[in-house]
């Protein structure tokens, strides 16, 4: 059976064979549309969301909604693929249109506390894996010892984190892979 | 021939011989207007346009379309200067009415970037000049270390923000010297 995949601000580079969606006309999205206004598809319609540096360029008061919305959206075998800048990194800072500059190993432990989430014990998602990477260079040398980097900082994502995460740059990115949790009792 | 200098967000302490636009009517500025609608200026009219520590203080969303704006107003030959804080600083984050926490050295690679840009190609920058600057103490010697470290951090900008611009507690103040490609 083939993979329902979904692409979240494709641009124009879209996932290959997913369905893309993006709020500009200039990008290969097959559907146009704002995703600050909600994802245009039926509940639990997709094996894969894939979203890569869109969700940076959100409304900040929208994204805990679209998170929402591909939460929704997946299958509850599905799994979710978000990459963002991570806060630690110079690019978040650089590009002028970002309205959030990055994002923390920690943003799906918003969904687990019962403070301030008022959706709580209805939406959550399991961690499937967290990874932090560095950008890559021209030389051979730079990129062997960020992939050495990477290697560390991803055996505990959090503790590089909290402890040795400015002293090498910063990572560019952070990327998810989640599982929306439905239907669980805990989840009723 | 006078050259004509543009102040944006001038507040208490406009750029001398400039006309100052604010949004506070408590500014020393000449028009008070909010320049996330604009800059209230007929195209080509300025040989410099400077604005320090303002871009911080507007809406994100209307970021782009004020350097546009900036763009537009400034001469071909003319030159711009936007002074605002890093995003390795403590003060990006301090000020309460800070709408974005900082700038980086890279900021103006986003309108020379194809598959970002909706009108690349019509406008974009040089870039002259990045200089990354640490604040000032009372004591003489941090100072003098400041100015060393200062000097290998503008050797080049990129290298420092993307290795070691964290090791000395960041940097206070990023400046752009700037002409608006024509």
């Amino acid at each position: 059976m083939q993979k329902n995949t979904l692409d979240l601000g494709c641009g124009t580079f879209k996932y290959p064979k997913s369905i893309g969606i993006d709020s500009s006309k200039n990008s290969d999205a097959d559907v146009i549309f704002d995703i600050q206004r909600g994802i245009p598809f039926p509940t639990n319609q997709f094996d894969f969301v894939y979203t890569s540096h869109t969700l940076e360029h959100i409304d900040p008061k929208r994204l805990v909604y679209v998170l929402k919305e591909m939460h929704r959206v997946t299958k509850p075998t599905g799994k979710i693929n978000i990459i963002v800048p991570h806060f630690s990194s110079q690019g978040g800072p650089s590009n002028p249109t970002h309205l959030r500059q990055g994002f923390s190993s920690l943003l799906f432990y918003y969904f687990q506390t019962t403070s301030g989430n008022p959706d709580f014990g209805k939406i959550d998602f399991e961690i499937l894996k967290i990874n932090l990477k560095k950008g890559r260079t021209r030389y051979f040398i730079w990129n062997w010892f960020f992939s050495f980097l990477e290697f560390f900082a991803n055996k505990k994502p959090l503790f590089c984190e909290v402890f040795w995460i400015y002293w090498f740059g910063g990572f560019d990115e952070i990327e998810f892979l989640v599982r929306p949790i439905k239907n669980s009792p805990k989840h009723k | 021939m006078k050259s004509i200098i543009l102040d944006l967000g001038c507040g208490k302490s406009k750029y001398p011989g400039a006309i100052g636009i604010d949004n506070n009517k408590k500014s020393d500025a000449d028009i008070i207007f909010d320049i996330e609608r604009g800059i209230p200026f007929p195209t080509n009219q300025f040989d410099l346009v400077y604005t320090s520590h303002t871009l911080e203080h507007i809406d994100p969303k209307k970021l782009v379309f004020i350097l546009e704006e900036m763009w537009r107003v400034t001469k071909p030959q003319g030159k711009i200067i936007f002074i605002g804080p890093h995003y390795t600083g403590s003060g990006a984050a301090t000020n309460p009415t800070h709408l974005r926490q900082g700038f980086s050295s890279q900021l103006f690679c986003y309108f020379i970037s194809e598959n970002e840009y909706e009108k690349f190609g019509k406008i974009s920058f040089k870039v002259d000049k990045v200089i990354l600057k640490k604040g000032k103490t009372r004591i003489f010697f941090v100072n003098l270390f400041y100015k060393a470290i200062e000097y290998l951090a503008n050797l080049s900008p990129q290298a420092c923000e993307s290795l070691w611009g964290y090791w000395f507690g960041g940097f206070y103040e990023i400046e752009f010297q700037l002409q608006p490609i024509k």
